[in-house]
């Protein structure tokens, strides 16, 4: 293969998982680590530090759509921020201590049961008729946004906080400590927990997730992980592919996001198992 | 005194126009000097667009590519395409942190102050992990 192909292939991929990390609030991790690793032959490594870029475009590009049309709700990402910028550093310090294996396993069951779970909530599309919730009454994080499929305004309010909060620090220090996207442990507890729309919880999930991976981007760049021959196509087809999904979110039914939010997940809980259980 | 809740409303809004303009302009400066990058070095070195012994040495550990900022300014003194691209994407990176920071400064200007000790909080706990990084 030539340079100048390998730019315009990567490209092409970077497009696609792009538009499906904008869409579902997931870093594109998922789509490019094993095209770069398995397809195209590169390092491990720097696969890794191209999937940190990929996070930070699918954020960047889409959060401007989101924020703008208030699918992304800020205050909610800014409180959940703490939890998973101190659920990283713990993981990050902790991570020489512990077995990753079980910890794969045991992440792996609980993704493969907040899918089925995720699956059995596709009916509901979140709204006000939550438990009360104090906190969120006095950080004022209800909202509304604007639903294009439903052709109306959809206000929500947030229930649970403290429990949201908790979970993140979980789903931060699992990231820091497993190397995966937290996207797909973030939107199942706004789901779940929090009771946010599925919308507004890709959406958040996508607008907390560069945050998250900035911290870490001035370490992967000190240690000449991010090579720009392959960081480029990666960083400019995922911002076009996330401007893309951030464009159709609004247009697509809340039940389609979350049959695909659940597949991916699947795919992911299936991923770890097998990562934990190989021999 | 309290304001009113239309007056929030509209406050709200600024707000939000304000960062997505930010995420917008960090964007497409970032996608321009990555582009402009990439062009760049295919026109210094035309042997990438046909050779196929070279994708090697690109892709691994022997291509020489900018590691710290003073080897990107070094770089881009000498019109390397590597470097603007690498200078492209540390503007991506900076992104979510400016993101961060005009949050904070306009939540301290709604004069809410749980979010801007919260916002504070972040960006702190940002900065800390980057240099807990860099001592590895």
């Amino acid at each position: 293969m030539t340079p100048l192909w390998f730019m315009l292939a990567l490209f092409g991929i970077s497009i696609l998982a792009g538009f499906l990390g904008s869409l579902l609030g997931i870093g594109g991790g998922i789509i490019l680590t094993p095209a770069l690793t398995l397809l195209l032959g590169v390092d491990i490594r720097y696969a890794i530090g191209a999937s940190l870029v990929s996070v930070i475009a699918t954020s960047s590009g889409a959060a401007a759509a989101y924020v703008r049309e208030r699918m992304a709700n800020i205050r909610v990402a800014m409180l959940l921020e703490i939890g998973t910028t101190v659920g990283a550093l713990i993981g990050a310090s902790v991570g020489g201590y512990v077995g990753k294996n079980w910890l794969f396993v045991i992440f792996g069951l609980m993704l493969g049961y907040s899918s089925l779970v995720m699956l059995r909530k596709r009916r509901d599309l979140g709204g006000v008729d939550v438990p009360p919730d104090r906190l969120a009454d006095r950080l004022r994080l209800h909202d509304a946004y604007f639903d294009e499929a439903a052709g109306r305004e959809i206000p929500y309010k947030v229930t649970h906080t403290k429990v949201g909060v908790a979970l993140m620090v979980v789903a931060g220090a699992a990231s820091g400590l497993l190397g995966i996207g937290s996207g797909s442990l973030k939107v199942p507890a706004m789901d779940l927990a929090m009771r946010l729309p599925i919308k507004v919880s890709t959406a958040t999930s996508n607008f907390m997730m560069g945050v998250t991976a900035a911290a870490s981007a001035g370490i992967y760049f000190a240690r000449g992980d991010i090579n720009p021959f392959i960081a480029a196509p990666v960083a400019a087809g995922v911002l076009m592919g996330a401007t893309l999904g951030s464009r159709i979110l609004g247009k697509i039914q809340s039940h389609t996001v979350r049959l695909l939010f659940v597949l991916v997940l699947l795919l992911v809980s299936a991923q770890m198992l097998w990562k934990g259980l190989r021999p | 005194m309290k304001d009113s809740p239309g007056t929030e409303a509209r406050h709200k809004r600024v707000m939000e126009r304000i960062v997505a303009l930010t995420l917008q302009i960090g964007v497409i400066t970032s996608v321009v000097l990555v582009l402009a990058g990439a062009a760049v070095t295919f026109w210094h070195h035309p042997e990438y667009v046909h050779g196929t012994e070279l994708l090697k040495m690109l892709t691994g550990p022997d291509n020489d590519f900018p590691k710290t900022l003073h080897n990107v300014f070094a770089g881009l003194a000498a019109f390397r395409g590597q470097s603007i691209i690498v200078l492209g994407l540390m503007v991506l990176l900076a992104t979510p942190v400016l993101r961060v920071a005009i949050s904070a400064l306009i939540f301290l200007l709604e004069r809410d102050g749980v979010f801007v000790a919260i916002t504070l909080f972040v960006l702190g706990l940002l900065v800390v992990s980057f240099f807990l990084g860099r001592v590895e």
